[in-house]
């Protein structure tokens, strides 16, 4: 309940996103992003000490702004699901990972190149994984 | 005037602190960062020295080579080691000797905060301690 609020899906039920992140994605209806969600977001970062990363800030301010590019909203799904799967009781290892599958995206060292935006891994380059830079 | 510059020159400069004895210390970063992770170890001899030298010396050296991890590793310590204390450590031979890497969690940032642990860990352990009377 709290999810599908946060979430502020504008179409299909949240379900219905159980592929997010494939390439369909781009067919379906994208969730509004909502100043709640992106609350909830900074609270868990904020418990995991991640909050003020660089590349976390600079996700959220691209959200902020209006951005909706496929890294952009996984970036705001993956966050908004790995907190709830840790309210639920997961590990942050299994929470990241669950959500990873969820959204259809493999777990690798190229992962963050689907939950960040090119520009932010440009950004802060060192602090990624040379195999999720762009190319 | 310039502070930074004069900053640098002053660090360039100033009088090195003497390390005591060969200490081998370890550091690590091992931090979850949200959507991704950060990690990398490394294993360093520190020795003193006339000058600072800078040697690798580990069965994984290309590996580690291979996307500058070693370089970032030396500058994260030289981040301590030349800030620290009120001398900087200058005169030190530095062997790294071991370098752990994660294929999805190692990058460049992560070593560097591998070697400030590792140089915090060498200060701690060269540290004079107070020995309770009895």
């Amino acid at each position: 309940m709290l999810l599908t609020l946060l979430f502020s899906l504008s179409g299909p039920a949240m379900g219905e996103y159980s592929d997010f992140g494939r390439s369909s994605l781009a067919a379906k209806t994208l969730p509004n992003v909502t100043e709640k969600g992106l609350a909830r977001i900074e609270s868990h970062l904020g418990n995991l000490g991640a909050l003020d990363d660089g590349a976390n800030q600079a996700m959220l301010s691209r959200l902020r702004s209006g951005q909706t590019t496929t890294p952009d909203i996984n970036f705001y799904m993956h966050e908004l699901k790995e907190s709830a799967r840790m309210r639920a009781g997961l590990d942050y290892d299994a929470a990241h990972k669950a959500t990873l599958q969820w959204q259809g995206i493999p777990y690798g060292p190229a992962s963050p190149a689907q939950i960040y935006h090119p520009d932010v891994i440009r950004q802060f380059s060192t602090e990624f994984n040379p195999a999720a830079w762009p190319q | 005037m310039n502070y930074f510059e004069k900053w640098l020159t002053d660090l360039a400069q100033r009088q090195t602190m003497l390390l005591p004895k060969a200490v081998r210390v370890a550091g690590v970063r091992d931090k979850i960062l949200g959507p991704r992770s950060d990690y990398a170890k490394i294993d360093v001899l520190c020795e003193p020295a006339d000058s600072l030298e800078i040697k690798f010396d580990l069965p994984n050296l290309q590996e580690a080579q291979q996307h500058g991890y070693l370089d970032w590793a030396v500058m994260g310590m030289l981040d301590v080691l030349m800030t620290e204390n009120t001398y900087p450590l200058r005169n030190v031979r530095l062997t790294i000797k071991g370098a752990d890497i994660d294929s999805i969690k190692s990058n460049q940032m992560a070593f560097r905060h591998a070697g400030r642990n590792a140089a915090r860990n060498l200060f701690e352990a060269i540290r004079p301690k107070v020995i309770p009377s009895t």
